[in-house]
């Protein structure tokens, strides 16, 4: 009995209550309670409402990435352990000041290895005047088309792939190809059936930190080639003044799903160095060498083509880098007063690459690509005249790298993905991070998550 | 009885594969839509292609083309597959290029059929496209050529 009326209680009162509460809801404004809960939200979110009426474009991305080599460093100087050094963070804004008028600047922050680590650099700062379809203007700093995906070599999320192939996009000569400082102007050209054309022409300077990825590049280079019985094996760069650098990039795209491109760059730059303690016939001198290098001339060039048919994207690029330097050393051999022995050398050297690659996606979520990248540090031929390199282990001017990737799209803000590289020849990891090559065939291990909005 | 469920599984597989593909489904009419003081009253496809890259952004006479899209949906991919044979995600990684390269900016995208063509009718120069059977009283209907 005690028992039933508890239960009658408990049963009246929630009638009671939910009576009311129903009761209390059909005398409400709901038209008048949502512009009060307006106004109280705006109240709270002052700044974010003032940002929202300047009407400017905010985008970001940030990525955090895993390398792990089974012999050799590559990119992180501790990769054969497994580095999480590989990293990227940008965000951008734009608005436009009027129809044809817009501004914008990236800010970006890289962490890879030894280098970069995270310092926010400005990544692209540009006016854009697009007085017509097929001729803009665009001054500041400016990104410069390499290929067909150097512009966008930074941002993960709109690839299958963690790494570029390196056969084309090798990472060491990615600050060449980035920030250029200078004017450019750009179109579409409308060809009627057969598609569109788009080109860009630039012309600036680049600044070039003496402590980038190049620089390693470069010392590395220098330790490795020699110069009959010396080496400059402890070689460290301490300025990169970079001159001019003229761009040009064509692109067809035709309505059937290919496109085919080229771009040119010319430049020249001078580099200082010096080794504090060079090798004469395999051992310490104990006196130092300094060294000037005039490149004067350095010419870049990519042949394009990308064919999409419904979600299978398959492309094939073509690198070519050829570069004249005359080089100046000045070797200290005795104490002062003897003059220093100085050494002209003139140099001419090609850089050679390229890559076939193909991707599917299968489902909204996921992805599989795989490329095939071909790298010659010395030309296809080894073709570098001039240069005296007895020293180069035979794997050393070669890298073939098989790659196999997946990408998992957790939504269209978030993806991870993950990739092998099954890599012949050494040309990739440098001399300053590796001991030696003993062995041409190693692996490989990429992985990266991806936020971007 | 056997091999009939083990057939049946198998075609239930093959079915489920098959309905990851797109194209593979039948693709419904979409139909191209304007603002109304827009002076074309069709448009070739490559043009089309043009706009929706933002590749083309004036129409012939001058004004500035406000081109808009629907969010993922199945009007949206056959849209795509049409007109600018791309995928879904080939488009959207197409503008973030752009966004993260400072060359342009996402395209308005909107939820609604409907709500795309309340903004056309209220934008100067805009451009859009919904499926056929749509209402579209308030805006102008373009022809393909």
């Amino acid at each position: 009995m005690r028992k039933t009326v508890v239960i009658a209680a408990i049963v009246g009162f929630i009638f009671a209550a939910h009576t009311r509460l129903y009761a209390s809801e059909s005398t409400v404004d709901i038209d008048a309670l949502k512009e009060q809960i307006k106004k109280e939200l705006r109240a709270e979110r002052p700044w974010q409402d003032e940002i929202a009426s300047w009407k400017i474009d905010i985008h970001g991305f940030a990525s955090q990435g895993f390398l792990c080599s089974d012999k050799y460093n590559f990119l992180a100087p501790n990769s054969d352990g497994g580095s999480f050094s590989y990293n990227e963070i940008g965000i951008n804004f734009g608005k436009d000041l009027t129809d044809k008028l817009r501004i914008g600047v990236q800010f970006l922050a890289r962490d890879l290895g030894d280098i970069y680590n995270d310092e926010p650099e400005i990544d692209w700062a540009y006016g854009d005047y697009h007085w017509q379809d097929w001729l803009g203007i665009r001054a500041g700093i400016l990104k410069v088309p390499l290929g067909l995906y150097n512009e966008t070599r930074d941002v993960d999320m709109l690839r299958t792939s963690v790494l570029l192939p390196g056969g084309v996009y090798h990472e060491p000569y990615r600050e060449f190809m980035m920030g250029l400082i200078g004017v450019g102007v750009y179109g579409a050209i409308p060809l009627g059936p057969i598609g569109g054309m788009d080109y860009t022409v630039e012309a600036g300077t680049i600044n070039l930190a003496d402590d980038g990825g190049i620089a390693k590049q470069y010392e590395d280079d220098v330790r490795q080639i020699g110069m009959g019985p010396f080496m400059l094996s402890d070689f460290e760069i301490s300025d990169f003044d970079f001159e001019e650098m003229y761009v040009g990039s064509l692109v067809w795209r035709s309505p059937w799903g290919l496109r085919l491109g080229g771009t040119f760059n010319r430049a020249s730059f001078t580099t200082n160095g010096r080794d504090e303690n060079y090798l004469a016939g395999g051992v310490s001198s104990g006196y130092a060498c300094n060294v000037e290098m005039d490149t004067t001339e350095i010419r870049n060039y990519t042949l394009s083509a990308e064919y999409t048919w419904e979600d299978l994207v398959l492309a094939a690029e073509y690198w070519n880098n050829t570069f004249w330097t005359k080089s100046t050393f000045d070797f200290t051999v005795a104490p002062p007063p003897v003059p220093i022995v100085s050494v002209q050398q003139s140099t001419k050297r090609m850089i050679e690459g390229y890559y076939f690659s193909a991707s599917y996606r299968f489902t909204q979520w996921f992805e599989l690509g795989s490329y095939y990248s071909v790298y010659y540090p010395f030309g296809s031929q080894s073709q570098a005249e001039g240069l005296n390199n007895p020293t180069i282990p035979g794997n050393k001017d070669y890298t073939k790298d098989w790659t196999l990737s997946t990408r998992f799209d957790f939504n269209e803000y978030w993806a991870f993905k993950v990739e092998g590289h099954r890599m012949n020849g050494t040309a990739y990891p440098l001399f300053r991070e590796n001991d030696s090559f003993p062995d041409k065939r190693w692996w490989l291990l990429a992985a990266k998550i991806t936020f971007s909005f | 009885m056997k091999s009939k469920a083990v057939l049946g599984v198998i075609l239930a597989a093959i079915m489920e594969v098959l309905l990851y593909f797109p194209g593979i489904a039948s693709a419904g009419d979409v139909i191209i839509i304007a603002n109304k003081d827009v002076s074309a009253s069709s448009i070739s496809a490559a043009d089309l292609e043009n706009i929706f890259l933002a590749k083309k952004t004036e129409w012939d006479n001058g004004q500035k083309i406000d081109f808009v899209t629907l969010q993922d949906c199945q009007t949206h991919d056959d849209f795509l597959t049409k007109y600018l044979k791309k995928t879904s995600a080939q488009f959207q990684r197409y503008f973030r290029s752009l966004v993260f390269t400072g060359k342009g900016k996402a395209p308005r995208a909107f939820q609604t059929e409907q709500s795309l063509v309340d903004y056309v009718a209220g934008a100067a120069g805009a451009i859009g496209y919904v499926s056929a059977g749509t209402n579209t009283s308030s805006v102008k209907v373009l022809t393909v050529n």
